[in-house]
């Protein structure tokens, strides 16, 4: 992108999402004052801020720790949904069997599960990644099991004309054809697995040796201070976007070079 | 050409699909070794499902269809090396020209320097040298067919079954496809079976045509095309071509009384 380009890209797409967030702060700082609403209910933007500056490395390391686990929960999720997939694709009988229960896995609700996962995986860091898999799981086992299965009807007579085996189709065909529908997929799996790690640190992840994000909230929630919790939610979103744009770059990547286009 | 043993045999076959579409019925004919044979119809008439036929891609419900001596079926999975090319290109959109047509060669696992030079000679032969690093994106409808057919050529077919390739082209890029399918046909001789609803197209290309009925389809006329081969692009302007395609052109409105 050169200069001009990228001057007009940013007042089109950064410029009003950012004079939203200003009249948001504008708007929190001056219903703290005129309804002089208490710090343990609701900070001030300025206290929040400066929480956030003060609390910085330890929420860096939180951060650190929370996106790791997410990381975890999404490698394993892309992993082990593209595998389920693939089985999938291979016989319609085996996914009507199975489909019902990967939706049970979307539908659960996963706080009730949690005392469970604590007593398989124990308090920390594993089941922090458990709990990561499980809500990003679906969207890959979804979209994976589209990608392999919409294939267009001609190329795959061409394929059968060839003489391919199951295995050459799967190969050559299906994973390489269903690439923009894991691209899909992913994104919205990476998302969901930093919300999975943190609602997992919440729920299973007090341990003396993991201390992410969901870990914070809940000791700053417990002492009242609202100003560091805050910093924490922020910080928390940020690595969400931090990680999903993560992954949309690498699946933009990713596309342009299956598609061969010139970029 | 007509003491050539058969390479495509019809034998009164019936096609009924379910919901009672009767597509076919009492179809016969032959098409021997080295033929290029044109299938021509009304949209509808059962041609593509003839075709789907012969490649095997369906059985007849009533009636046999062998080629090379075999049942449909079973030839292609043996020793008969058939080809097919659809109206759409149906390439992979993530690999390369090169890449397209040496897939046949990388299903058959054939090896790497055996392979590079089959794809290098059909390449040439379509006349696209210059694109084989391209993906099909970046790639006009024309030069797209012309990879298809490169694909289908580079088993080096002996049947080569065609359904309407050039229809969605415009009318020059179609005829100069015909003229180097023509060329190509004439160095190496595979057996053709072409599907398509353009009689001059046909003529031009076949050395018999086949005219089908309206549904369900049968064999209304066979008749040899009386051009010698190779056949000049002039060809068409000629006022004995006109004529022909006139009297197939007749024959296809008969069928379809």
């Amino acid at each position: 992108m050169n200069r001009p380009a990228l001057g007009r890209w940013l007042v089109r797409f950064a410029v009003p999402p950012l004079v939203l967030l200003a009249i948001v702060i504008a708007v929190w700082d001056a219903a703290t004052v005129v309804f002089s609403i208490e710090k343990y209910l609701l900070p001030r933007p300025g206290q929040v801020f400066l929480a956030g500056w003060r609390d910085h490395a330890r929420l860096l390391s939180a951060a650190l720790v929370t996106g790791e686990a997410s990381v975890c929960g999404f490698l394993l999720s892309f992993v082990v949904g593209l595998g389920v997939a693939c089985v999938f694709s291979q016989s319609r009988v085996i996914q009507r069997m199975v489909y019902p229960y990967a939706i049970f896995l979307q539908t659960v609700p996963i706080i009730a599960v949690a005392p469970l996962i604590v007593v398989w995986f124990g308090y920390g860091f594993q089941s922090v990644v458990v709990v990561a898999f499980i809500i990003s799981l679906f969207p890959i086992i979804t979209n994976a099991t589209t990608g392999l299965t919409a294939i267009d009807r001609n190329l795959l007579e061409w394929f059968e004309l060839a003489g391919a085996s199951r295995w050459q189709l799967l190969w050559k065909l299906r994973l390489p054809g269903s690439v923009p529908h894991l691209v899909v997929g992913a994104k919205i799996s990476a998302g969901l697995a930093v919300v999975g790690a943190i609602v997992g640190e919440i729920f299973a992840g007090a341990a003396m040796h993991h201390d992410g994000l969901g870990n914070l909230i809940n000791q700053t929630n417990a002492n009242l201070s609202m100003d560091t919790m805050f910093a924490a939610v922020l910080t928390s979103t940020c690595l969400g976007i931090v990680i999903f744009g993560t992954v949309s770059l690498i699946g933009a990547w990713v596309l342009a070079r299956w598609q061969g286009a010139e970029v | 050409m007509s003491s050539a043993p058969a390479m495509v045999a019809a034998d009164a076959l019936d096609m009924t699909f379910p919901g009672a579409i009767h597509a076919l019925a009492k179809v016969n004919f032959t098409v021997r070794r080295g033929e290029f044979v044109s299938l021509v119809g009304p949209s509808g008439c059962g041609k593509s499902t003839l075709l789907r036929l012969i490649a095997g891609l369906a059985s007849p419900t009533v009636g046999t269809l062998s080629v090379a001596g075999l049942p449909a079926a079973v030839a292609r999975r043996r020793a008969t090396r058939l080809s097919f090319v659809f109206q759409d290109a149906t390439l992979l959109p993530w690999r390369t020209a090169a890449a397209n047509i040496g897939l046949p060669l990388e299903l058959a696992a054939l090896a790497g320097a055996e392979r590079e030079a089959r794809v290098r000679d059909s390449l040439r032969m379509v006349g696209l040298s210059d694109f084989a690093r391209r993906r099909p994106r970046e790639l006009s409808g024309g030069m797209r067919m012309r990879v298809s057919l490169a694909r289908a050529l580079v088993t080096h077919p002996e049947l080569l079954l065609l359904d309407e390739p050039f229809g969605a082209l415009d009318d020059i890029t179609r005829q100069r496809l015909n003229e180097d399918l023509l060329d190509l046909w004439l160095k190496q001789r595979w057996t053709s079976v072409f599907v398509t609803h353009n009689i001059a197209e046909a003529a031009f290309l076949s050395t018999r045509i086949l005219v089908m009925s309206q549904r369900p389809g049968t064999i209304a006329a066979d008749i040899a095309v009386p051009f010698a081969t190779p056949r000049r692009p002039e060809l068409r302007a000629e006022a004995d071509f006109a004529r022909f395609v006139g009297d197939v052109g007749r024959e296809l409105r008969k069928g379809r009384e």
